[in-house]
């Protein structure tokens, strides 16, 4: 049987989009590319690229500390939740705004086992530096019932190919927060986000506080393991931040 | 089959000591929200740290129940364990996000090289007498015991110079062997896989070094004196040019992990584009 490794993971450069609400941080990002030469060595010189901005950029989860007064940084959590079995289930009929269901995760094929790592797939990560708008606003997304499920069914690590681990309209109140998309809604479908929608990143809540990452922006050739079982491999590099870019990698077995 | 993961990696913090050549450092940066997110672009301010501004277009205050904390960042990608990309060196190699995956995973070993001392030269001859033997296409992750000098207890103390200055490291020929080998990766415990004196010219590029080897073999010159020393960075340089993974700064529990064979390693580039490095972790898989 031959090892093949899958890119899960969505290319970062330039014009790479940030989540919504982090324009001061979105306006001072830039990858900034310089050689330099070396002093006193001639025809030696380095090219470093240098990052300025916050580690919730492109494929990334966010740390226990991100949400939980003194939680424990990326880096630091345990390796083992970042390896091991995992489901890529389809969730690419999901449209604009859907919510994904305890039915949705029931039904999901191949089936949610105990233990297992969740990678969703909305197709949404085509929309990744295609239209930065609909990529973060209209994503089908988790609201508290999933994150509640996924806890229940003791998963080590949890991913979408979704601007957020929660559902773009959870981020109560978002008639403060995100007043476009909050008059968007409303206007769409005569009804309150607010009302609909009252608790604030409950499955961030959910996961960061039982110590189970979650990461956002999956992306890169996920549509070649979705609907498969395979191994999950996305080991975070050992920094103590709130958040952290990762390579997830897919591994099968053909 | 249980697998075993072993974490090969240093702890990269905000006071965690940085390479002593020419680079910038890395500036930290947090924003905080507990209790209330704040309004302006100046929020709460963190001595230590730069602000990173509130959220702009908000018009009130807005209570909050969960905490928000969000780390920035100001920096290069090189610092703790990494791996280094072809463009760093040399224009024409590719960037981080071009680096296979299947040169980022693999079989391998892990050697011990914990008798070498300091500024000792690890040769094509300890490669070979290595155990585990070295085989085509392995991981070869160095263990050379500097690492324990950027340790918890070491860390904020002058014993990082010892890291940075004094390391034992490869010398050309041992670079060779490893290319001849068709090895693919080279990591170990030091902050780069070329010897730490081998920046020539070291008496102008790293004059410290230079002063601190004189003295200590009764004014002896460093290139002269040690066998085969490579020119600047000549090791790492040949070794990109050969399509091998380079990974610095080895460490953690890599000394609970040594003189053994592993089912595969993993050390994930970030898929950032226009980089010339990425941080990665560095683990051991073994299966039991």
């Amino acid at each position: 049987m031959a090892e093949k490794l899958y890119d899960l993971s969505t290319p970062v450069g330039f014009m790479a989009p940030d989540w919504m609400g982090h324009p001061a941080w979105g306006d001072k990002y830039l990858e900034r590319v310089h050689r330099h030469e070396v002093p006193f060595a001639p025809g030696m010189s380095r090219r470093v690229s240098v990052y300025v901005g916050l580690w919730h950029k492109g494929t990334h989860f966010d740390s226990q500390t991100h949400h939980v007064n003194g939680g424990v940084g990326g880096g630091l959590m345990p390796l083992e939740n970042f390896y091991g079995t995992a489901v890529i289930v389809d969730f690419r009929y999901m449209k604009k705004w859907d919510v994904v269901t305890a039915k949705d995760l029931e039904n999901a094929k191949p089936k949610i086992e105990e233990g297992d790592i969740v990678l969703m797939n909305t197709g949404w990560h085509h929309y990744w530096r295609v239209n930065d708008y609909i990529y973060y606003n209209y994503y089908p997304g988790m609201y508290t019932e999933a994150g509640e499920w996924l806890l229940d069914k003791k998963v080590k690590m949890v991913g979408g190919t979704w601007g957020a681990t929660d559902h773009p309209l959870a981020h109560y109140p978002l008639r403060l927060m995100y007043p476009h998309l909050y008059e968007e809604y409303k206007q769409a479908t005569g009804k309150d986000a607010d009302v609909e929608f009252p608790d604030y990143e409950p499955c961030h809540q959910i996961f960061s506080s039982n110590m189970i990452p979650a990461i956002e922006n999956v992306g890169g050739d996920v549509d070649e393991v979705t609907g498969k079982r395979c191994t999950i491999a996305a080991f975070p590099f050992k920094f103590d931040t709130t958040g952290h870019a990762l390579r997830v990698v897919a591994i099968t077995d053909e | 089959m249980a697998e075993k993961i072993y974490d090969l990696s240093q702890l990269f913090w905000p006071g965690a000591a940085m390479w002593p050549h020419l680079v910038s450092d890395i500036q930290y940066g947090r924003d905080s929200f507990i209790g209330v997110r704040s309004t302006g672009w100046h929020g709460l301010n963190h001595p230590g740290w730069f602000d990173m501004g509130g959220q702009p277009g908000m018009s009130e205050s807005i209570p909050m129940n969960p905490a928000i904390h969000a780390h920035g960042w100001i920096g290069h990608m090189h610092p703790g364990t990494h791996m280094d990309a072809p463009i760093y060196l040399m224009p024409e190699g590719i960037t981080t996000d071009k680096i296979p995956l299947e040169n980022a995973w693999g079989t391998g070993v892990i050697i011990d090289m914990r008798h070498k001392g300091k500024w000792d030269t690890i040769t094509a001859e300890d490669f070979e007498k290595a155990t585990p033997k070295i085989e085509a296409g392995d991981f070869v992750v160095v263990n050379t015991g500097w690492h324990e000098w950027l340790s918890e207890e070491c860390r904020d103390s002058i014993k990082t110079y010892e890291y940075y200055n004094y390391y034992p490291g490869l010398v050309p020929s041992a670079a060779e062997w490893l290319i001849k080998k068709k090895v693919k990766a080279i990591a170990g415990t030091w902050p780069v896989c070329d010897h730490s004196l081998s920046f020539a010219p070291l008496k102008q590029y790293m004059p410290w070094v230079y002063n601190d080897y004189k003295r200590e073999t009764g004014g002896k010159e460093p290139d002269k004196e040690i066998k085969g020393l490579g020119g600047f960075e000549e090791c790492l340089t040949m070794l990109l040019k050969a399509g091998i993974t380079c990974i610095q700064n080895a460490g953690g529990d890599i000394n609970q992990a040594t003189g053994k064979r592993y089912w595969r390693f993993a050390a994930w580039p970030l898929r950032w584009e226009e980089t010339d490095a990425s941080m990665v972790r560095l683990v051991a898989i073994d299966k039991e």
